[in-house]
């Protein structure tokens, strides 16, 4: 059998082809069951056996040459397969989606990467009620009944005995009542004071405490975490500086400054010039505290730090007017991706 | 508590300035909230003597003069003054000095000329108007002189925070006495000489408990004459904020501030008698106070009497018809100590703070109410002349003097510091913290009378630790072991419902746990229902914050009509947090469950072109409940019968008999009541019962080798006949080999007969045991439509 009059068939035939159905009519006529080249192929083993390695290689060469001039002449005819999904044709340019996807609110991201840093730094999560007894939130807190240091927390009242959190100190409490040391804690959650609402102050926010008792923890210690905890939030060139003060729950007590993160401590609008920004309060636990839970104050120490997650929000990100996070705008919302881990 | 720099400088000498002592006050933990400076207050600012002057050899305007400023080498300074000449006595800025324009003065070269310092005119001193030169001193001045104490006008105030336990420093003495400390310089305390108490003047003082008063000194003063203060007096109070009354109340203010103790004048005239006493007030007794207003008083104030008339309320104000008035020539002076509860009890029932209620609150020292009184006195005799009469001293509750022990192991333990226990002692001395024993490493020091805050040990760990400098601990910290701990499988569940949600579509909202109980109205709620009861706040801000959420919809939907209010119309948003269910726990405390709420709303006509514009519908909320709970707990699937009544367009959905939440359609009416115009659907999962249901451990199934057969059937069901009903008689029917149920069409319309509704059904059977085969499978199909038919009524379509 003659190869050349069935490759010059070959030729013609794709060259006329003008859609994929006739494209697929030319395979079907040569490399088919019934077709062409398959018959010429199978002719081959009827070939007189010289003849034979030549018609073998021969028959490869037309079944390759249909597949290759089929593929040339699918990608002349235009967007080869891919036509038969587009028919009509689309513009691609179109956008898919609206673009608006699910953001997570500004307090919960920072809270989680407050908390993926102190699980980091071996802090275990502990919780208690917002709805609180007087006795957690404050009487076990060293706050003396009728006292001024009360007077530092407005509170609201559900009844005499029941209040609402002013802070998360109480969880550090009802933690330690249910544990022994050694023990490491942080407790997030939601706070109330009973305060006339403004630009900066709320009514609800947000804090984070945090509480590390074993034997011979000491402010060196509280130094330490709080130094890798601000750099790890705020940028490997914060710096931490103590300031005395007083919360009846710990003794020594210490206000935390860090140095701004936005001028790195040279002074800018952000810090009012000085550099430094209050960033938290802090103390080593105070013994009435550990007595109130039974632990012997001789054998063990501890520091406790509490950090308001509302205000490290507003210091990362510029923001000035703390009723935003309440406010749920979601122009203000969807100016937070979530880009942090 | 505002303080004078002017006033502190009477008890200790600051050689800093203004702004260096406010930090260091700070970090020493008395912080300086804000600083006011009047006045020039830079110390760098000095007299000079100018030598000589010469042409600048670059600058006409400029002129090079030497200048003595009584240092050992008269400096060189390039001034563009036109009026500075040879023999002026000038003001000379420093190198180092800060100015109040903000200018900071170095050392620099001007056109090659060096200079070192500055000739100031009074507008860069801020002393003054533009006045077209430097200012020219007397010529008497003498060199080197700060130039602020020349001109003596100088000061700062400083606005304190003074915290609950410091009561001391709420008066000037107690704050130049944490100077002194700061700075390791003398104290000057005040005289207060002593007056014999020869005369005896019939006074006398009898306190009911010596629980409530602890000391009551009185002191007459005869012939004294009430009028103006002297202009000191008025100047050093009003720097504090505090207004001139007379001279007799102003110095009754001036010792206060000076030593902390409040004192109070009485004419002695009105009183109804001399003899005192200190009791609790009488049901039904009045008073008209200092204020102008006439009190009611009862048990739970304490009174000063006169006669067993009341005419004060002890440790917070004084009685209107004994007050000082000009007419006044003979005083009571009061000079007391009482119970810091009972005071603070008093005047919250008065609803008065006064200065004297705010330092006897926080505990005054009862140890200087002798040497207070003595101070008033001579000052009284000084301002407002007369002479001394009795002085009566009732001190029922002596105060036995205070020992700490605080060991050297204390220390280094709290505060990572090895000191030596003579540097600790020595720390201590300088607050005034006497030695009284030393037993190899521990020290035992004598509280001073003004600091009964401190109690016990760590009390002293943190005087050292601020003597040494809070910021010189923890300097050399290494990191020391951890405890072990692993993340809160519960806070991961929420934060992994948080990211399913978002990933879908929902941005998350956080919202107020407080209610003002609307949404008692828009769900009907059985009594028995713990959200129909939410609990009330007995002070709430407002009526809009009335009660804690026992629910997270009010807040939401604010949110929601919010937003929609300013033009976004199309959201999907959800909160997590708690609420708050009554329940009979025995510590009276609620439950507190963290619900998750999902609230969708699309007006019908959206703004994207994919979007068929149909509003969101019962079957778009559902499916958000659906996929939370098959990507959160997906063993909960196999049990969560949906209660579902389609005329209220709702449906609930529980496990094994614990509702998990519920969702549906945002009534109307309620929808309106917050201005909300168009359909907005919810959804609500309690994320804590959805936690707790357990899924078993999943253990590999190998899957069927073998082909599935496929079976569409049409199903017609009558009315009052609803799909999960359908479903749950083919599950059954079907067992183990029906591998799947879906519904392709649900169809109602008249070809089918009124109220009747055709499912377009298909089945998928497969075995793991081999390949079925049909007839197998038409059996099965026959029985599954016989059941149907029997059970329901449901017919094949034909």
């Amino acid at each position: 059998m003659d190869p050349k009059p069935i490759e010059s068939g070959i030729r013609g035939d794709v060259a006329a082809c003008a859609t994929t159905d006739d494209l697929e009519a030319v395979r079907v006529k040569y490399l088919g069951r019934k077709g062409v080249v398959t018959a010429f192929l199978r002719g081959v083993g009827e070939a007189d056996p010289a003849e034979r390695p030549r018609m073998g290689a021969e028959a490869n060469r037309l079944k390759t040459l249909v597949e290759s001039l089929l593929a040339e002449r699918r990608e002349a005819i235009g967007g080869g397969d891919r036509n038969q999904y587009y028919d009509p044709p689309v513009d691609g340019t179109l956008p898919a989606s609206t673009g608006v996807v699910g953001r997570r609110h500004i307090i919960p991201q920072t809270l989680r990467r407050m908390k993926a840093i102190l699980e980091g730094m071996g802090y275990r999560l502990a919780r208690g009620p917002e709805m609180e007894l007087e006795y957690y939130n404050f009487q076990a807190l060293n706050f003396p009944e009728e006292h001024p240091s009360r007077d530092l927390q407005d509170t609201f009242y559900i009844s005499d005995d029941i209040l609402l959190r002013t802070h998360t100190s109480p969880i550090q409490v009802r933690f330690m009542q249910e544990n022994k040391p050694p023990l490491k804690i942080y407790a997030p959650g939601r706070v109330y004071r009973n305060e006339a609402i403004d630009p900066s102050h709320a009514a609800e926010f947000h804090q984070v405490e945090g509480l590390y008792i074993d034997t011979d923890v000491s402010m060196a210690d509280l130094r330490g975490d709080l130094l890798i905890f601000l750099r790890e939030l705020f940028g490997p060139a914060t710096q931490v500086r103590f300031k005395p003060h007083f919360f009846p729950f710990t003794e020594p007590s210490v206000d935390v400054d860090m140095t701004c993160f936005a001028c790195e401590g040279h002074g800018c609008a952000i810090c009012g010039q000085t550099g430094w920004i209050e960033i938290l309060g802090a103390g080593m636990v105070h013994p009435n505290v550990l007595r109130a839970v039974g632990y012997d104050p001789d054998r063990y120490s501890g520091f406790a730090f509490g950090i308001g997650v509302d205000r490290c929000a507003m210091i990362r990100h510029g923001i000035t007017d703390i009723r935003m996070f309440l406010a749920n705008d979601l122009r203000f919302i969807e100016q937070f991706p979530e880009t942090e881990p | 508590m505002i303080v004078a720099l002017s006033w502190l400088r009477r008890y200790v000498d600051v050689s800093v300035d203004a702004t260096t002592l406010a930090h260091d006050l700070t970090m020493h933990g008395i912080k300086v909230e804000r600083l006011v400076t009047a006045g020039l207050t830079e110390r760098l600012v000095v007299v000079g003597h100018v030598l000589s002057r010469a042409q600048h050899p670059a600058a006409d305007r400029l002129s090079v003069c030497t200048v003595d400023v009584g240092a050992p080498e008269p400096l060189e300074i390039v001034c563009g003054a036109p009026n500075v000449a040879a023999g002026q006595r000038v003001a000379v800025a420093l190198s180092g000095a800060k100015l109040p324009n903000g200018v900071k003065i170095r050392k620099s070269k001007i056109r090659g000329v060096a200079s070192n310092g500055m000739i100031c005119s009074q507008v860069e001193l801020g002393l003054g108007a533009e006045s077209g030169g430097i200012i020219v001193l007397p010529a008497d001045t003498k060199i080197g002189a700060v130039l602020a104490d020349v001109l003596g006008d100088s000061d700062a105030t400083l606005e304190l925070e003074v915290t609950p336990n410091r009561p001391d420093q709420l008066g000037h003495v107690g704050v130049a006495r944490e100077i002194a400390a700061r700075y390791g310089v003398p104290l000057r305390l005040p005289e207060a000489p002593a007056f014999p108490a020869s005369a005896d003047d019939g006074v006398t003082i009898a306190i009911e408990s010596a629980e409530e008063c602890f000391r009551f000194v009185a002191r007459v003063i005869r012939g004294v004459r009430v009028g103006p203060s002297p202009a000191w007096l008025k100047a050093a109070l009003e720097k504090v904020g505090v207004n001139s009354v007379n001279n007799v109340v102003d110095v009754t203010n001036y010792v206060m501030l000076e030593s902390g103790q409040p004192l109070h004048a009485y004419d002695l005239d009105r009183l109804p008698s001399r003899t005192l006493g200190v009791r609790r007030a009488r049901r039904g007794e009045r008073l008209e106070v200092l204020d102008g207003t006439s009190r009611d008083l009862g048990p739970e104030h304490l009174v000063i009497t006169s006669g067993d008339e009341a005419v004060g309320v002890a440790g917070v104000i004084g009685g209107m018809p004994t007050r000082i008035t000009a007419e006044s020539t003979d005083l009571l002076l009061e000079c007391a100590a009482f119970d810091p509860r009972t005071v603070r009890a008093s005047r919250r029932a008065l609803n008065i703070s006064t200065d004297a209620s705010y330092r006897f609150e926080r505990g005054s020292d009862r140890d200087i109410c002798a040497a207070a009184s003595s101070r008033a006195l001579a000052l009284i005799l000084q301002v407002a002349g007369g002479e001394a009469g009795a002085e009566v001293d009732v001190f029922p509750a002596p105060r036995a003097p205070r020992h700490v022990a605080l060991r050297r192991s204390t220390v280094r333990r709290l505060l990572g510091e090895d000191l030596s226990v003579d540097a600790i002692a020595g720390l201590l001395e300088r607050l005034e913290f006497r030695r009284t024993a030393l037993d190899g490493d521990v020290v035992t020091v004598a509280v001073p009378s003004f600091r009964w805050d401190i109690a016990e040990e760590a009390d002293l760990v943190e005087e050292v630790a601020r003597m040494h400098g809070y910021e010189n601990i923890g300097r050399g910290w290494t990191y020391r072991s951890t405890v072990p701990s692993a993340p809160d499988t519960f806070d991961r569940f929420l934060e992994r419902v948080a990211a399913h949600l978002t990933a879908r579509g929902h941005t998350e909202f956080v919202t107020s746990a407080f209610t003002d109980g609307r949404e008692l109205r828009w769900f009907e709620w059985a009594d028995t229902d713990p959200r129909s009861r939410p609990i009330p706040l007995k002070n709430p801000l407002s009526a809009n914050h009335a009660y804690m959420r026992t629910h997270l919809l009010p807040g939401l939907l604010e949110a929601v009509a919010r937003n929609i209010s300013h033009g976004r119309r199309e959201l999907s948003v959800f909160t997590i947090g708690r609420v708050f269910l009554r329940t009979e726990h025995e510590s009276g405390l609620p439950d507190e469950p963290t619900h998750v709420a999902i609230v969708r709303t699309r007006p019908g006509a959206s703004a994207f072109w994919r979007h068929d514009g149909a509003p969101v519908d019962l079957f778009e909320i559902k499916a958000e409940a659906e996929t939370l709970l098959a990507a959160m707990r997906p063993a909960a699937l196999d049990a969560w019968p949906y209660d579902f009544a389609p005329s209220r367009g709702e449906f609930v959905f529980s496990d094994r008999g614990r509702n998990l939440g519920e969702g549906g359609i945002i009534p109307i009416a309620a929808a309106r009541a917050l201005g909300i115009e168009q359909a907005v659907w919810y959804a609500i999962v309690d994320l804590g019962a959805l936690f707790a249901v357990e899924g078993a451990g999943v253990i590999f199934r190998p899957f069927s080798e073998f082909p599935a057969s496929r079976r569409d059937l049409s199903l017609v069901a009558p009315a009052g006949v609803n799909w999960a009903q359908i479903e749950k008689h083919v599950a059954k029917v079907g067992g183990r080999l029906l591998e799947s149920l879906q519904v392709f069409d649900v169809f109602r319309g008249a070809s089918i007969g009124v109220d009747r509704t055709a499912y377009g059904v298909r089945l998928s059977f497969r075995s793991s045991e081999g390949t079925l085969r049909d007839a197998d499978v038409d059996a099965i199909v026959t029985k599954i439509v016989g059941k149907l038919e029997a059970e329901l009524g449901v017919a094949l379509r034909s």
